[in-house]
């Protein structure tokens, strides 16, 4: 049996970043009902999943890191209980400046924790107020000092360019600042609009300018630049390490390898089916409670969505997309795209190495382009 | 005969004609409560949806009155102004009509036309307020109108609602009091007037007819007389819920004939039925060729459904002889068909069938009207189609499709349709005001301009309160030109079309913006052109792609994702490619929406 990655959603957030549009709630008068739901959903299902051998653990959000010590040591106690952690070889807390003091690194440590991934997003005040953040600069700075000195060097940070208040100096200097605090992984995202958050309708509303796409273009590039000129491994478009601390946990959805998700909007893929849980903090509880179904909906993959899946996720990767499966699969699949494929290598935007197609730094910038215009139609 | 009644409905859209029959039927026990579905003349799923009448319709009641047995032949016709001379026809088949009212809304434009049709063959008008029932009801102002108009009785109007049922009783004694018996000669050669006829995929065509003289038998060897077409009678009968055989159908009634017709186009909307064996010698006047009024390409989406599509056309033509389509080509969109239609109602109809009925997606080009171009060289050329407009050096002139445009609409909103007219280069030819409120427009126009966008538009500016109706009056010059779209340089052959030369500059420059918007960013910069000649008029451009990344894909992104771009790769397979450009299908319609 194949080894499995286990992600734990905690919905749960201080406060509503501007930009985000993933499943939490600001409201904490819950959280022991949630947090009780959850392992029940966690009885349950691990009694049915296939992997045993969990390989990876990934708690996110929300912000796990919002959990008090004590409540956090009585969780994944209950946690640890269920699953065998034995073969754990990253277990990764998402945490937030804010919240990152002694007690708390204590009580992640003691339990297992040896990744923390920190919400710095930016080392600008002006930058973190526009996008709601409850920290500022000094605490992030003070965060990841204090996470190393307890011992946690195997970090990773989250930033965020393209946004209109950071200009190509100051991402320059938050590089600088990543190599010379010896953070081994970096997630770097361009500010992008998600329906239904603050940001967007601010920008509907003609209140915040739009993400200027020649900036966010331009960081990406100076960010491509900046790995290759410090042996960076940028090995998906979004994330970049120190060669040998690629984030294990998130490359399960890039390589197409099982993990199971718990807590509500956690997704969970099995090598066939994707599966997902409601993404409502009340009804989620409920259904638990009562034993019935968590699952907000279900899709098993045919054909043809597995190959889509493979080119969507291969060719954000380094190692890019391998041909060679991919005409295992989908025999005429090369003749079909050999016209775009070398009118794209031609433009540089991709290039041939042995049997994968790897998209080039220009390239990534047309990624979505280039995977739509490569997918294949029902087979 | 004494005891037959034949009948139509004139009616505007929603003023409640369907409900109304639907009464009648159940009153005289025609069909039974059990079998009643609302509007039940119009069987087509399209016009249910639509509440609107596309084909004619006929169904034979039975009602005893004063210990007299009748027979009521109802013929229900379209509404729509693409149908008039269907209209023309079901009326000629009929003594009297039914004038329905909505007592809240009072006349429109519609049954005005209708109506005058209907007084020009001499019918009975029972003039029907309906809707008496609804709380907006002005029962005193529109009988105001409806005296006005036909100088009627003003008692003789029958207030009736077909939600409640009042008034129907008085309808059905009206019909039998006021409605003339036919007149004709059992005895004399068959005379029969065909005013519709369907297609059944079992049985082939089903033709309907009046007979005005003698009879038909089953069997009996008969001929259209505008064909020339001889068939045998494999089944005649009367039209009940369903066919109703009969040995026989005499002078004055109603009925249809079967006889293994496979094609609409040998059954023609007012042609004359007689016998092989003893002809009559007069012909029913007022037969008509209907002739396409407005003309569209339309291509399979995906052009390996080419043949499909002929399939379908085809079929659609068995069924409704007004369609004419041919084969053409464009380099923008491949093969495909160029289709003449009745109207725009006709097309979005023929449109959605095609969709419903035989599943194909298609793309439909810019409308356009028919064109008469008179070269140089004194040829006279039809241009159905932009790209077939001579050039302008080989052009002595072009003449295009005119028409009298009847609105009707509240006082209030002269002002704005006047000048929507206008705008549409309208005369205004005449203003009546039925009652204070209400005001009769007159307006000589180019069909073309009622093509582009201008129902909508009427629409909007009187919020509703327009109702519009239209005859063509013949051709007449105009300052016309081609205006071709270019993208990086090429022209698109099915975005060209015939505009007048005044609005060319302020035409090409809302055409090339819309289009920017249409079409999506590709890899490299598009310049969007409009010309006239050699001569560019306008131009946008459209910048290259820059960016197209997700920033984050994690678990929960996947299939969210993988969807949206297997929905872009779709739609990226339904574009269409002129030059290095991809089209998407919206863009050929563009033209008509350029005030969204």
């Amino acid at each position: 049996m194949a080894p499995t990655g286990l992600y734990i959603h905690i919905p749960f957030c201080r406060k509503a970043c501007h930009y985000c549009n993933f499943h939490f709630s600001t409201s904490q008068d819950y959280r022991q009902r949630m947090l009780d739901a959850m392992i029940r959903e966690l009885e349950l299902r691990w009694a049915d999943w296939p992997f045993k051998t969990i390989e990876t653990i990934y708690l996110g959000g929300g912000t796990p890191s919002i959990l008090e010590p004590e409540e956090w040591m009585r969780f994944s106690d209950r946690l640890l209980n269920i699953v065998d952690s034995s073969q754990v070889v990253e277990f990764t807390l998402e945490a937030n400046p804010e919240d990152l003091q002694k007690e708390r690194l204590k009580a992640w440590t003691q339990t297992g924790v040896n990744r923390l991934s920190i919400g710095i997003q930016s080392l600008s005040d002006r930058d973190l107020e526009h996008m709601n953040r409850a920290h500022d600069s000094h605490q992030a700075i003070q965060s990841v000092q204090l996470s190393q000195d307890m011992g946690i060097d195997n970090l990773s940070i989250d930033l965020i360019y393209g946004t209109p208040w950071k200009d190509h100096q100051s991402w320059e200097a938050e590089l600088q600042w990543v190599l010379d605090n010896r953070i081994p992984h970096l997630s770097a995202y361009a500010l992008t609009v998600e329906e239904k958050t603050a940001l967007h309708h601010s920008i509907r509303a003609g209140k915040t300018a739009s993400p200027d796409e020649k900036r966010a273009e331009e960081q990406f590039l100076l960010l491509s630049q900046w790995a290759t000129d410090n042996q960076w491994d940028h090995y998906e478009i979004s994330n970049l390490c120190q060669p040998g601390f690629r984030a294990q946990h998130n490359s399960r959805y890039w390589d197409g390898t099982p993990y199971l998700g718990i807590g509500p909007s956690a997704h969970s893929y099995d090598g066939h089916q994707r599966m997902w849980n409601i993404a409502n903090n009340a009804l989620y509880m409920s259904q638990a409670e009562s034993d019935l179904s968590w699952q907000a909906e279900s899709e098993t993959l045919n054909p043809s969505n597995q190959i889509n899946e493979m080119i969507m996720t291969q060719l954000r990767l380094s190692e890019g997309l391998n041909i060679a499966t991919l005409e295992s699969l989908s025999p005429n699949w090369l003749a079909q795209n050999r016209a775009f494929l070398e009118q794209q290598l031609e433009m540089g935007n991709l290039s041939l190495v042995d049997t994968h197609i790897v998209l080039s730094t220009q390239g990534r910038i047309l990624c979505d382009f280039i995977t739509s215009q490569l997918m294949v139609s029902e087979l | 005969m004494q005891h037959i009644r034949n009948f139509c409905i004139i009616a505007h859209i929603d003023h409640g004609k369907s409900t109304l029959a639907d009464r009648l039927l159940e009153h005289t026990g025609t069909v039974t409560q059990r079998e009643l579905q609302a509007q039940l003349l119009d069987n087509m799923d399209l016009e249910r949806e639509r509440g609107i009448t596309i084909k004619s319709h006929a169904i034979q009641m039975n009602y005893e009155l004063d210990g007299q047995k009748y027979v009521f032949n109802l013929i229900d016709t379209p509404g729509h102004v693409d149908f008039s001379y269907e209209v023309s026809r079901s009326i000629a088949a009929c003594e009297g009509a039914l004038l329905i009212v909505d007592a809240s809304q009072g006349i429109e434009a519609q049954t005005i036309s209708n109506l005058f049709m209907a007084l020009e063959q001499d019918l009975e008008i029972i003039p029907i307020l309906n809707k008496m029932d609804l709380p907006g009801a002005m029962p005193e102002e529109v009988k105001d109108e409806i005296v006005d108009l036909i100088g009627c009785d003003r008692d003789s109007i029958i207030p009736a609602s077909g939600k409640t049922g009042m008034g129907v009783d008085n309808i059905l004694r009206a019909i039998v009091e006021r409605v003339p018996a036919p007149k004709g000669n059992p005895e004399e050669p068959l005379k029969a007037l065909v005013f519709d006829s369907v297609f059944n995929p079992f049985r082939g065509i089903i033709a309907y007819f009046r007979i005005y003289n003698g009879q038909i038998s089953k069997g009996e060897h008969v001929k259209f007389m505008n064909t020339g077409m001889t068939y045998h009678a494999d089944e005649i009968g009367v039209l009940k819920l369903d066919l109703s055989p009969r040995p026989q159908v005499s002078a004055g009634d109603v009925g249809y004939i079967i006889s293994g017709i496979k094609d609409a186009k040998e059954v023609k909307v007012g042609d004359t039925l007689t016998s092989v064996v003893r002809p009559t010698l007069d012909t029913i006047k007022g037969f008509e060729d209907v002739k396409p009024m407005v003309f569209a390409g339309i291509y399979p989406v995906d052009t390996d459904e080419y043949e499909e599509l002929r399939d379908a056309m085809e079929k659609l033509q068995l069924n409704d002889a007004s369609l004419v389509f041919e084969p053409e080509s464009s380099a923008a969109l491949g093969f495909g068909f160029r289709c003449g239609f009745l109207g725009m109602l006709h097309l979005e109809i023929i449109q959605e069938r095609l969709e419903r009925e035989f599943n194909m997606t298609v793309i439909t080009t810019v409308p356009n009207v028919g064109y008469l171009a008179y070269t140089t060289k004194g040829d006279k050329v039809i241009v159905n189609n932009p790209s077939d407009l001579p050039d302008p050096d080989k052009t002595e002139y072009v003449e295009e499709p005119y028409i009298k445009a009847t609105i009707i609409t509240k006082s209030e909103y002269v002002g704005s349709v006047m000048s929507l007219c206008l705008d549409k280069r309208g005369i205004l030819t005449n203003q009546v005001y039925l009652t204070a409120e209400r005001v009769e427009l007159n307006f000589e126009m180019p069909l073309a301009e009622i093509v582009f966008d201008f129902y909508d538009r009427l629409k909007t500016i009187s919020r509703g309160y327009a109702s519009f109706d239209y005859h063509p009056i013949g051709y007449k010059e105009s300052k016309l030109v081609k205006m071709d779209i270019l993208l990086n340089g090429k022209q698109v052959d099915a975005l060209s079309a015939v505009i007048h030369r005044d609005n060319a500059f302020d035409l090409g420059k809302k055409i090339c913006k819309k289009l920017k918007d249409l079409i999506p960013r590709q890899q490299f910069e598009i310049a969007i052109q409009a010309g006239i000649g050699a001569k560019i008029i306008a131009r946008e451009t459209l910048s290259a792609l820059r960016k197209d990344v997700t920033a984050k894909c994690y678990g929960g992104d996947i299939t969210r994702k993988r969807k949206l771009l297997e929905k872009q790769k779709a739609g990226k397979k339904r574009m269409r490619q002129v030059g290095n450009v991809e089209i998407p299908q919206s863009a050929f319609m563009a033209v008509l929406k350029l005030n969204d």
